[in-house]
């Protein structure tokens, strides 16, 4: 097996962008792009989401072929989908961010593009009751499933159960 | 050579089979901790007849606890604390009290064992706190602070 | 005549039989239970159950301040717990564009560092026990006692600190600890050779490692694999060199990268980073800059708006922190991502078709730890 060796590359987020905007307009997928602090957000439509990762994936001059993590955040009127990917060749990193409504969030899997997406989509989905379309395998992953909501959202009440302590009977 | 390999290893357990041994036997001998080591707080006291604790009573510590393990309460007008309580059940030693503490009025000691028959032994009281320092505190300063107290 | 009986093997209904690992079964590392459906020796298909120690970090962070969350990151990843305070700090630093004094810096790559071995040397023991050798356990975990010396004179604790605090860190380092870290770096490293003798070369312990388990690179990009388990499958691919955090820029030290990508390379990569990690903290240890441990930071955090991840090489591989901030006292979302979760992801590709003796040194040699993998 041959050794790849990588880098410091001082990394710029015009070239980034400069390099998938020609791209996402030809597979037609509207990006609006964001900086803060020295990170590339992209804001794409959810129904995108898995022709983005696709292209960013297998586009050779890209080649986004690893996913950091991928979750969810809660902003009440909507939740939002967050995709970290990075690419060993350029040291580039993205965050995407998809728009889910709220009240019935429905999302494609990444699970065929970055199979290290497996986990983290189950996570989330039962973290955040997001419906993952297409995920061959939605079970409970972390929780045992017999809790009244979903953890994560923000209308989840923690019940901080102060219980009462009871001493218990002597011992013969 | 097959072989020459586990030959070599057996020399490595030979030298450990004739070395002196590591293990301690606890309850006989005993290691101290480090002087910044993790153990019981212990509420500092100016003076001991009457009972003057260097807490205020301000529930500073109580609102930063993040095991909510302190309990603060004081009377109108006084400045010294009516009930204060550790739930050592609960506290996890992270020293967070001592840091937010803005009269220096709590300290860590090096004792970390506590036992007890039942959950109520863990709820130490202001008295109990105090106990600990059986002594007038001096200040002390950094130079003394970084007097190497640790065990190796 | 010989066809005729394959054939007829072949008609015969498969039998396949499904074994239970744990929760608690000792080679797992904690309470992980995975079912393995096996085909005589061989494994066909590997079902993780995750979730005993699902404790819910993330949520809780939402509920307490920034300082407040601080101590429950070292019980994520519990063998490394300064390197995931570390990476928490520099989260919420970048977010509130503080940065750390150069002294503080060097003292927290010394600290990374030291946790490093000692985190590696639990893999040391592990995996000999792994292979069915008591003795690497003892030995490994008499080291990595030595460190956790250092860290109760340097940091208070031994397991978890609450060392690193945002800004700096919590107390200045003693001049002692540099006369212990010297007395360490002199026996450590004829130590450490010893060991190697005792279970590197050995030819049972190598017989078991090498070949098995060989994971190509593209897969575990594909996977998201880190750290030392990208590393051996000759990736030469290390935060601490690509973005270097922390003042990282400024020690010398190499990769090791394996060649093959079987469990031994991902065992000698590990063995091999001990070394470049004693190296780390000499250097550090010899030109530690002077001035203040910290900066002054509000006594109550509020970060502005925004949001980061911020990540580094922790001791399984790559740690991140998402922190989503309101401008309120407490974090508004938090995600971990966690080396471990991404590796027992891989477990059921990297097993599959190998003896299921092999599953549990596949499973051993990604060093994985249940604290960090549930949260």
């Amino acid at each position: 097996m041959e050794i790849i060796n990588y880098e410091y590359k001082k990394t710029d987020n015009r070239d980034v962008i400069a390099a998938i905007q020609p791209k996402a307009e030809t597979a037609g997928v509207a990006v609006k792009f964001s900086e803060f602090k020295e990170q590339l957000f992209c804001e794409i439509d959810s129904a995108d989401i898995k022709k983005f990762c696709s292209l960013l994936n297998s586009d050779a001059e890209l080649s986004f072929e690893y996913i950091k993590f991928l979750t969810a955040v809660d902003y009440v009127e909507y939740i939002e989908m967050v995709y970290c990917l990075y690419s060993f060749k350029n040291n580039w990193s993205i965050i995407i961010k998809v728009k889910l409504d709220g009240r019935k969030p429905v999302v494609d899997s990444v699970c065929s593009i970055y199979r290290g997406a497996d986990w983290h989509e189950r996570e989330t989905a039962e973290m955040f009751g997001i419906d993952i379309m297409d995920h061959p395998n939605l079970k409970h992953l972390l929780l045992a499933g017999d809790e009244d909501g979903y953890p994560l959202r923000k209308n989840f009440e923690i019940k901080w159960e102060e219980r009462e302590y009871i001493p218990p009977e002597k011992f013969e | 050579m097959l072989g020459v390999g586990l030959l070599k290893g057996l020399k490595t357990t030979l030298r450990a089979f004739f070395s002196r041994p590591v293990t301690i036997m606890y309850p006989y001998e005993r290691v101290r901790i480090g002087d910044r080591g993790q153990g019981l707080i212990k509420l500092r006291v100016t003076s001991f007849d009457p009972v003057v604790y260097k807490c205020t009573g301000c529930g500073i510590c109580e609102k930063n606890c993040p095991q909510r393990c302190i309990e603060v309460t004081k009377k109108e007008g006084e400045k010294q604390p009516e009930i204060y309580t550790v739930n050592y059940g609960l506290c996890m030693f992270c020293r967070i009290c001592i840091d937010v503490c803005p009269f220096d009025a709590l300290e860590m000691t090096q004792d970390s064992e506590h036992i007890g028959y039942s959950r109520q032994d863990f709820i130490w009281e202001k008295e109990k706190l105090a106990m600990k320092s059986l002594y007038i505190v001096e200040e002390k300063t950094p130079a003394s602070r970084d007097a190497d107290g640790a065990s190796s | 005549m010989y066809d005729e009986a394959e054939i007829l093997l072949d008609d015969l209904p498969k039998d396949y039989m499904e074994v239970n690992f744990g929760p608690h079964h000792p080679s797992t590392h904690g309470v992980f239970r995975f079912i393995a459906k096996i085909d005589g020796e061989r494994i066909i298909d590997i079902d993780p159950v995750i979730g005993y120690l699902h404790r819910g970090i993330e949520k809780i962070a939402e509920n307490r301040t920034y300082v407040q969350f601080k101590p429950l990151v070292d019980r994520l990843d519990y063998t490394g717990g300064l390197n995931n305070e570390l990476c928490y700090c520099l989260a919420v630093e970048k977010l509130m564009d503080i940065e750390a004094p150069p002294r503080a810096q060097a003292i927290r790559v010394i600290c990374a560092e030291l946790n490093r071995i000692a985190a590696h040397l639990i893999f040391f023991g592990a995996m000999g026990l792994e292979t069915g050798a008591f003795t690497p356990l003892l030995f490994g975990f008499l080291d990595r006692e030595t460190i956790l010396n250092i860290f109760e004179i340097m940091a208070g604790g031994r397991l978890t600190f609450n060392y690193i605090t945002i800004g700096g860190v919590r107390e200045d380092i003693r001049s002692t600890v540099k006369t212990y870290f010297d007395k360490f770096n002199k026996e450590f490293p004829v130590k450490l050779k010893r060991y190697e003798e005792l279970i590197t070369g050995n030819e049972i312990f190598i017989k078991r490692l090498k070949n098995v388990g060989i994971l190509k690179k593209e897969d575990l990009f594909n996977w998201g694999a880190s750290g030392p388990t990208l590393r051996g499958s000759g990736v030469k691919f290390d935060i601490r060199k690509v973005e270097p955090y922390s003042g990282y820029e400024k020690y010398d030290f190499d990769i090791p990268v394996g060649t093959n990508g079987d469990v031994y390379d991902r065992y000698l990569v590990r063995m091999e980073e001990i070394k470049q990690s004693m190296r780390i903290v000499a250097q550090a240890l010899d030109n530690l800059p002077s001035g203040d441990f910290t900066v002054k930071v509000p006594r109550i955090i509020k970060p502005p708006e925004g949001e980061v991840y911020v990540r580094n090489e922790g001791t399984k591989g790559e740690i991140g922190f998402y922190i989503v901030s309101k401008g309120d006292k407490n974090p508004y979302r938090l995600k971990i991502r966690t080396p471990s979760f991404s590796h027992i992801n891989m477990l059921n590709f990297a097993a599959s078709g190998n003896y299921i003796a092999d599953a549990i040194v596949i499973l051993g040699s990604f060093d994985t730890v249940m604290g960090s993998c549930d949260r």
